[in-house]
């Protein structure tokens, strides 16, 4: 377990990371999500010790600060050196012997799968390729944590789920401690079950994707997560008023605050199934096939609202009784 | 203790290079600054120096500068723009050649490329004659043209020109509207590179030129040669002003231009 | 849209005028060297203005004379402004950028300006030696060692490296400020130390800009003309004056071996700069540069 105590950043004025306070779980991967300039390479700059912290402190279970390396977001494979000079460049500058350096790399590149690219140049190997180098350089120092600056970013999509396999196989094949930060919530959701929302320099929920799809913190990070309905309405004496549903609801907004909005993301807020909260009735007007499940517009009064249903639920033109699956959520 | 160091070095650097310019311009205002004096015992009147600066020698050299510095930017560009597009954007056989080629004319020694092409200057009865000096000083341009916009070219990329030309602009049309405007910052270095070598020849202006154009740079020498430092001061004087005041000029104004623009531009955290 | 009849209107303007200013010249005086020169006579071809060219002793003492202080003064020039350009890259401030801005100076402006400065300050009459003289470290301007027009050529060094430590501080900063400090965070995060980042990765990265920088710096020094004709010691001739004096004679019958004289400084100069190329490619670093 790392901690992370009272992290704040500033820059010419400008507030980057506010007061983060994090735990790391040992031999996991950990994502951080958060939308650009929310400050996520900064905090991960912090933890590769690129950048120094205006305040706070990250120590292990021993009051040790773990050492982090980095896999740059463009690799940033020295361009002048071989793969294996590149791999063993940690190494080198720490003054191991060359027969020990070259067994080293020898496995990490075994491991890696990439021993037959050794004696090739930077601007020779493709991005996938590129990658596992940049991770072959990072693994071989067997860094406390292993720090991922938007690691799929610049790949094309097949090769993104296979990279995504292979860290997750890689993760488990040597326990490591990975924390990488993204701005996509599908590449987060896949890779980690712990998800860090760092929004504004500020960590706003740390959950499991479940978690966050169904109880978002905030109105921020539910804004953020998108694939949501968000409708507006008013909040008295616990009673919700919108167009299209008042009644009982869950309110998780900021105190006394009048003017609020209903969150109904688009799966697994409603059903036709009943249960005890009743929520509206809508007519079908568009539906589109997604594979598993269907796209359904509802209208209702003169709200349209987005959801996804499992195939064949509902039919194009028709009236149905909608039902929430739990209370709903108000900020 | 680092600090200090630096700060030290940075003055040294900055006084062996401010010295001798600082040292030309007290030349040009003293009339008498003779052995031992440490300080000039006397100044020109400044209706002297500014008679100097003016003098019909002064400026019929300034005048030769200026023409043979616009000359040899044209027809530097005129050569050197189109072979820099060869080079970024197409391949043949002979590029890696061709690239080595352009650098010649600055590796062949001076002396030896220029008693060269004397010879053959004078075959093509160009010797004495405006374009023959603007030709010689372009070649010594050449390199450096093409360098700085084949680097500037590459970096904008072909990708512009193709989208104007699938808009259905012409060649012609794309050229100037795309390609030109975008390549600003490569033929702004090509224009200013191409000034400061041409204004600074000498031996190409005096030998081609054969006495017709007598720049600044070539009326120095004599002045030098003979000890009249404080005349060949005023002609160093007047180099300065046409080309540090305009290149600092130029260059102050685009970093404005490139500091306003940064001022719309939010700052990314990440 | 890439055509080939596009490419050739493209290079139609260098190769003309390569051809007519410089590939012509060369052919000409290769004509000449070897001995074909109708306007005085000559028709046969033959080596002997080459074997005579290699055979001065005179010519070979010259030229000697000229690699040292060439090569010398390049390699001081590169070595001292590859330091200055670390120094001012390393953090980016208003004074490092003052610094460059300064360093932008003297590669604006002609030798002839050092050297007028270097007289009026180093000549025996100047302003140092007066300086000493009245602070009593010198009797008299004599004592103070001859620093222009000796046979030392210190005059023309210290006009070189005024003009050409600049040119590598432009030279190598353009470079340094490209790599950013991209490369300097990777090896830093595993864990190198400044000084292994400087010479494994940032002096590899500017070494094919810098080995540029040294051909053009030691061409231009080696074929320069101006510098030893104002500074140089008649006893310790430099080539360029050495040339200039067999040309301006106007003796025809010197021409060929003139000529011979200039191909083989031209083939010299581009073997060497050939062979620097080759160190350079050879180095570490030297995949990623080189004249492209």
């Amino acid at each position: 377990m790392y901690q992370l105590t009272a992290i704040n950043q500033k820059k010419g004025g400008q507030v980057i990371l506010h007061d983060i306070n994090l735990q790391i779980p040992e031999h996991k991967i950990l994502a951080i999500l958060g939308p650009s300039g929310s400050g996520k390479t900064t905090l991960l700059n912090i933890l590769a010790q690129i950048d120094t912290p205006t305040g706070g402190t990250i120590i292990d279970a021993d009051g040790r600060r773990p050492k982090g390396v980095m896999v740059f977001q463009d690799y940033r494979l020295f361009p002048h050196l071989t793969v294996l000079r590149n791999i063993t460049f940690g190494l080198k500058v720490r003054h191991v012997n060359k027969a020990s350096r070259l067994q080293q790399a020898d496995a990490i590149m075994a491991i890696v799968g990439i021993s037959d690219l050794a004696q090739r140049y930077p601007d020779e190997l493709s991005g996938g390729q590129q990658q596992r180098v940049a991770l072959a350089r990072a693994l071989i120092l067997k860094p406390d944590l292993l720090l991922m600056d938007e690691p799929f970013s610049s790949l094309d999509e097949s090769l993104r789920l296979e990279m995504l396999d292979f860290i997750k196989q890689l993760q488990q094949q040597l326990a490591l401690t990975i924390v990488f930060v993204t701005h996509y919530k599908s590449e987060a959701y896949l890779l980690s079950n712990q998800v860090a929302i760092l929004i504004n320099g500020q960590i706003m929920q740390l959950a499991t994707p479940q978690q966050l799809e169904q109880r978002p913190a905030n109105l921020a990070v539910a804004r953020f997560l998108g694939q949501a309905n968000f409708i507006n309405g008013q909040w008295q004496a616990g009673h919700l008023t919108t167009d299209l549903y008042s009644g009982s609801a869950n309110f998780n907004g900021p105190n006394e605050q009048r003017t609020v909005v209903l969150y109904l993301p688009f799966s697994g807020a409603l059903q036709l199934q009943p249960t005890s909260y009743p929520a509206f009735k809508g007519q079908v007007v568009a539906l589109t096939w997604a594979g598993a499940y269907e796209q359904v517009t509802v209208q209702s009064a003169a709200t349209q609202i987005k959801l996804n249903l499992p195939v064949a639920t509902v039919q194009l033109q028709q009236t149905y009784q909608f039902y929430f699956t739990t209370i709903p959520v108000v900020f | 203790m680092r600090k200090i160091i630096n700060s030290f070095i940075y003055v040294i650097w900055a006084l062996i290079v401010l010295v001798p310019l600082a040292l030309i311009v007290l030349l040009a205002l003293s009339q008498r600054w003779a052995y031992p004096a440490l300080w000039p015992t006397q100044f020109s009147s400044m209706a002297t120096v500014l008679s100097l600066l003016t003098s019909t020698e002064v400026l019929s050299s300034l005048g030769a500068s200026v023409a043979l510095a616009v000359g040899t930017i044209g027809l530097t560009l005129l050569i050197a723009y189109p072979t820099a597009m060869a080079l970024t954007y197409y391949q043949f056989p002979g590029k890696k050649w061709l690239n080595l080629l352009i650098y010649l004319p600055l590796i062949i020694p001076g002396i030896a490329l220029l008693t060269n092409i004397d010879f053959v200057i004078i075959k093509l009865n160009l010797n004495g004659r405006y374009f023959g000096i603007i030709a010689v000083h372009s070649l010594f341009c050449l390199p450096y043209a093409i360098k700085l916009l084949s680097d500037n070219l590459k970096l904008v990329g072909p990708q512009y020109a193709a989208v104007s030309q699938n808009l259905g602009a012409s060649h012609w049309q794309t050229f100037w509207q795309i390609t030109v405007p975008l390549s600003k910052n490569g033929l702004q270095g090509a224009v200013m590179m191409t000034y400061i070598v041409s204004m600074t020849q000498y031996l190409a202006t005096l030998l081609i030129g054969e006495g017709n154009y007598l720049t600044l740079s070539v009326r120095m020498f004599p002045f030098t040669q003979a000890g009249k430092y404080q005349l060949a001061a005023i002609y160093a004087i007047v180099f300065m002003l046409v080309t540090l005041v305009p290149l600092f000029l130029i260059d102050s104004w685009l970093a404005w231009q490139e500091r306003s623009r940064e001022a719309h531009v939010s700052i990314d955290r990440d | 849209m890439r055509t080939k009849p596009r490419l050739v209107l493209l290079l139609l303007p260098f190769s003309l005028f390569m051809a007519l200013f410089f590939f012509s010249a060369i052919l000409k005086s290769l004509w000449t060297s070897l001995g074909y020169y109708p306007l005085i006579g000559l028709h046969r071809l033959s080596l002997t203005y080459y074997t005579a060219a290699l055979q001065d002793t005179a010519f070979l003492r010259t030229f000697m004379r000229t690699f040292t202080l060439a090569f010398s003064s390049t390699f001081l020039a590169c070595l001292i402004g590859l330091g200055l350009a670390f120094l001012f890259s390393q953090q980016h401030n208003r004074w490092t950028r003052l610094m460059f801005k300064l360093s932008q100076l003297p590669v604006m402006l002609p030798h002839i300006f050092v050297v007028l400065a270097l007289l009026q300050l180093l000549s025996q009459t100047g302003l140092i030696p007066r300086l000493l003289q009245r602070l009593g470290l010198i009797d008299q301007s004599a004592q103070f060692p001859l620093l222009v027009n000796d046979p030392g050529q210190i005059g023309i060094l210290l006009t070189y490296l005024w003009k050409e430590v600049p040119f590598v501080i432009v030279t190598v900063t353009l470079v340094l400020r490209q790599i950013d400090l991209r490369y300097q965070k990777v090896a830093l995060n595993l864990g190198a130390n400044r000084w292994q980042t400087f010479w494994h990765i940032l002096l590899p990265l500017v070494q094919p800009a810098l080995f540029n920088a040294f051909i053009i710096i030691f061409s231009f020094t080696f074929g320069s003309y101006e510098v030893p004709y104002l500074l140089g010691n008649q006893q310790a001739e430099l080539l360029p004056v050495y040339i200039y004096n067999l040309y301006v004679q106007h003796d025809l019958t010197q021409i060929p071996l003139l000529m011979s004289l200039n191909l083989l400084l031209s083939v010299f100069t581009i073997a060497f700069a050939g062979l620097l190329l080759q160190v350079s490619r050879w180095l570490p670093g030297g995949r990623t540069g080189g004249l492209r």
